[in-house]
């Protein structure tokens, strides 16, 4: 890519941030009736795939990390998420279009975070945010359970028609996402842990950079 | 000419061995790693509602990982890349100088394309020396030249020798942990916050729910829209028995504790750690310098090459900025940034000391170490800061606590950094009044200023006074909201006066306890320091003197402090029934008792008395004093000599 394409992009990007931010918060405070519901589901398409497009790019366009498979795994990581965000949406069924929003919203501004996730991986630390972030995640989740009960049912009784709620499918959509990412960064975390041991073990000298 | 013969008297002038002492960087790098877990096991011992036992066990894997990865972390951030068949030569005489210095494995030597001058980076096995292009060819071309060879030797051996005092282990362990804790520690604040208050919002609709009613609502909202549907599993739903106790127990938690909880908690530890990143972290990486640049002095018996070394190498930095290239803490994104702050600023940051510095500290090799009233200061702002960071998050803490941990900490770190007076031969005679007055300063301040803010509360708002107290007392307390009592005004107003009480009726009782432990080791030390006949004195005289820090440390904590703390603090004086605290206090006076004899034994045989013809050397030591009788130099060990003179 030629820096003269470069710097348009970025700027693009940003804007493209910015619009999906203002759409989903004037979306969510909107109250639209069930005719509506087919431009809802374009805008909310619009919201992620704009998103996912954003959030892959913005790492490339600033560092460049194409050619660096863990870039390319946490992407899918992010991927996945927005999979299981939009399996969510048809899945638990909604008259409250503000509630899919709610859920879409959250993904692009996960895409953005994921991609600062990327854009500060100097190596392994992009991943080492993403494991940390799961690991404690879930184990997060195993304490609450433990000691206040089952979660799902908090979100499930948060998500029935009239208990509205758009913070709580924000927080909801971000928790999805951060268990999306568990395998992926484990996998890379691990998996780079071993081979730094392995190096250390036989006193063999890290790659050197091309 | 070696270190046993400092009585030429037309040879160099003798310096103190600072080998010979404590090691600071050992000092140093205990305080930041002792701090830590402590705070780490602080917070997650006991029953909370909030487990943070993983956070200990995640920065404990990520800081051995960090320490283990440092070379992987170097390769990247400097472009690292083996130095190729031109440096050969270069790569030989560090082999040589390995062998002469007994250092083993040999550091390999890089290239490093992002780093202007020489560095080194090593994790526990694999060891590095880098340099830039321009830098390792300078040394390659000089590595032959008859004066300035000794330039490259210089540089080569300090490089080597902060491998040989383990300074890539012990700091790179203090590095890799003070990096993973804050990092962590920031990490689960936010996290944290974001999921107490989820808690918070959701509290009261789970109050309400029914599962039955929950999986009735869920299928006729999916009938009534035809899409695609999910089963709810049965067994994820929970049976009605448990969930009442569950919803109760939901009931009693005040999830605004729990949050002041988890915040306090887990922003003390990120707070601890920024402090200690100001106070300690920069100290250490300066003296680690001055100790590699002593050693070279000792091997070379001259510090000239050294410093037209270091000279040439500031002068370079000072053209081009490119001190910042130090700052190994930095990413390169942040190290742009720090780019654009002047210079005077940047300074500031820099862990390289200036020229004059190591100048001034190889000249006189005891002023790495802080003089009195400086070394007071210090460890006076160092625990006061902890002890407010940890305890008085509540202000509950009118326990024994902090009374144990200022005066042991203080008294062990203040003992240890004056055995460098006492082998200068300085007379500590009044200074140790000086000095515990100065490291209770920051302390009594910080406390009196907590007790003027209660006060304040209790005189103006006596409510919010108590709903402050209330909540300080659950954070501490462990319970965070879970069966919470409120405390009413009049309680309130009991605890301040109480709490006032007691924390400045501790403040003469630590400044008199610490006054008169350090004034004894004092003694303690200066009689050691007379035992010029004793065997192997080189290896075993500092031993003794640290077993007596140790020991006296013992007999404060086991003995004297439960027993003032029982006498004074009326939370501790059930304490006298126990058997446990006489069992205690019993063995106190018996490590005390045998430490005391077998002193008075070794005292007798080999105090004052002249390793070479035995007669009595009647004076106190100071270094480079000489028997009067046979004008033998009296623990050489403690004395080292290189020409500083000739330089400038
Ligand atoms: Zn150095
Ligand atoms: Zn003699």
């Amino acid at each position: 890519m030629s820096p003269r394409i470069i710097r348009p992009m970025r700027w693009l990007c940003w804007v493209i941030v910015v619009l999906n931010t203002i759409l989903a918060f004037v979306l969510a405070n909107r109250s639209v009736t069930s005719a509506d519901l087919w431009w809802i589901i374009v805008l909310a398409l619009w919201l992620l795939v704009s998103s996912m497009g954003v959030g892959g790019l913005l790492p490339i366009l600033y560092w460049r990390y194409t050619t660096d498979w863990r870039a390319w795994l946490i992407l899918l990581a992010v991927l996945v998420g927005s999979g299981m965000v939009v399996y969510q949406i048809i899945d638990v069924p909604s008259s409250e279009p503000a509630q899919i929003i709610a859920l879409l919203y959250p993904a692009s501004f996960c895409m953005v975070g994921t991609a600062i996730i990327v854009l500060s991986m100097r190596r392994d630390v992009g991943l080492l945010i993403g494991a940390v972030f799961s690991v404690v995640t879930i184990w997060l989740l195993v304490m609450i359970w433990l000691r206040y009960g089952n979660v799902f049912e908090l979100f499930l009784q948060a998500m029935q028609p009239g208990a509205h709620n758009p913070w709580l499918g924000w927080l909801l959509s971000l928790y999805l996402q951060a268990c999306c990412a568990v395998p992926f960064a484990l996998i890379g975390f691990v998996g780079w842990t071993i081979r730094i041991i392995r190096r250390e073990i036989h006193r063999q000298m890290p790659l050197t950079p091309h | 000419m070696s270190a046993d013969a400092p009585s030429q008297p037309d040879g160099p002038k003798p310096h103190i061995n600072i080998f010979a002492l404590p090691q600071q960087t050992t000092i140093l790098s205990i305080m930041i790693v002792l701090v830590i877990f402590g705070v780490l096991l602080s917070i997650s011992a006991g029953t909370s509602p909030v487990e943070l036992w993983p956070v200990l066990v995640i920065i404990a894997i990520l800081s051995v990982r960090g320490l283990v990865a440092k070379p992987e972390h170097d390769f990247h951030q400097y472009q690292l890349v083996p130095a190729g068949e031109t440096f050969a030569p270069l790569q030989q005489r560090i082999h040589e100088l390995c062998e002469e210095i007994q250092l083993t494995p040999v550091p390999q030597l890089l290239i490093a394309q992002k780093a202007t001058s020489i560095a080194t980076s090593g994790s526990l096995r694999r060891w590095y020396i880098f340099a830039g292009e321009a830098y390792a060819t300078w040394m390659l071309e000089n590595l032959q030249h008859p004066q300035r060879k000794m330039q490259v030797h210089a540089i080569l051996l300090h490089e080597l020798h902060h491998f040989q005092h383990g300074d890539n282990i012990r700091i790179g362990y203090v590095y890799a942990l003070l990096r993973a804790s804050y990092r962590v520690m920031l990490w689960a604040l936010l996290f944290l916050m974001g999921w107490i208050t989820l808690l918070i919002i959701v509290a009261d609709t789970f109050l309400t729910l029914s599962p039955a009613d929950l999986v009735a609502d869920v299928e006729a909202t999916i009938a009534a829209h035809g899409i695609l549907g999910i089963d709810l599993p049965s067994d994820l739903l929970i049976a009605e028995a448990d969930l009442q106790e569950m919803q109760q127990q939901i009931a009693r938690t005040d999830y605004r504790l729990v949050l002041l909880y988890a915040i306090t908690n887990t922003l003390g530890v990120f707070l601890v750690g920024l402090v200690l990143i100001a106070l300690i972290w920069r100290k250490l990486l300066r003296i680690r310098e001055y100790y590699a640049d002593a050693r070279v002095a000792h091997i070379q018996k001259t510090i000239q090459p050294l410093m037209f070394a270091h000279l040439s190498q500031q002068r370079s930095q000072d053209n081009d900025q490119s001190a910042i290239v130090s700052l190994q803490w930095l990413t390169h994104a942040q190290r742009r940034v720090w780019e654009q702050v002047p210079k005077p600023v940047c300074r500031l940051f820099v862990s390289q000391p200036a020229f004059k510095d190591r100048f001034a500290r190889l000249r006189g090799p005891a002023t790495i170490y802080d003089s009195g009233p400086r070394l007071a200061l210090f460890i006076g702002i160092y625990g006061a800061l902890l002890w407010f960071l940890l305890a008085n998050t509540s202000l509950y803490h009118i326990s024994d606590w902090p009374l144990h941990f200022l005066i042991l900490t203080t008294y062990i770190l203040i003992s240890l950094g004056l055995i460098v007076q006492h082998v200068q031969g300085r007379h500590v005679r009044h200074e140790h009044l000086t000095i515990t007055a100065i490291t209770l300063l920051p302390h009594t301040i910080l406390l009196g200023s907590v007790l003027c803010v209660l006060w304040v509360g209790l005189l103006f708002a006596p409510a919010m006074l108590a709903d402050f107290l209330d909540a300080a007392i659950a954070v501490t307390a462990r319970y965070a909201g879970i069966e919470q009592q409120g405390l009413s005004a009049a309680a309130a107003q009991s605890f301040v006066i109480e709490a006032s009480i007691i924390n400045l009726l501790q403040i003469p009782v630590m400044f008199g306890i610490i006054a008169l432990a350090i004034w004894g080791q004092s003694q303690v030390t200066r009689r050691v320091l007379t035992w010029y006949s004793f065997p192997q004195a080189e290896h075993r005289l500092m031993r003794v003197i640290t077993a007596s820090i140790a020991l006296m440390a013992l007999v404060l904590a086991l003995g004297v402090l439960p027993l003032v703390a029982s006498i004074i603090l009326p939370s501790q004086g059930d304490n006298m029934y126990s058997p446990l605290f006489w069992a205690s206090v019993g063995g106190a006076c018996v490590l005390g008792l045998a430490g005391g004899l077998w002193f008075r034994q070794q005292d007798q045989r080999y105090a004052q008395q002249c390793p070479c013809c035995k007669t009595p050397v009647p004076d106190t030591y100071a270094a480079g004093n000489t028997c009067p009788t046979c004008h033998c130099v009296l623990h050489p060990w403690l004395l080292v000599q290189y020409d500083t003179e000739g330089t400038r």
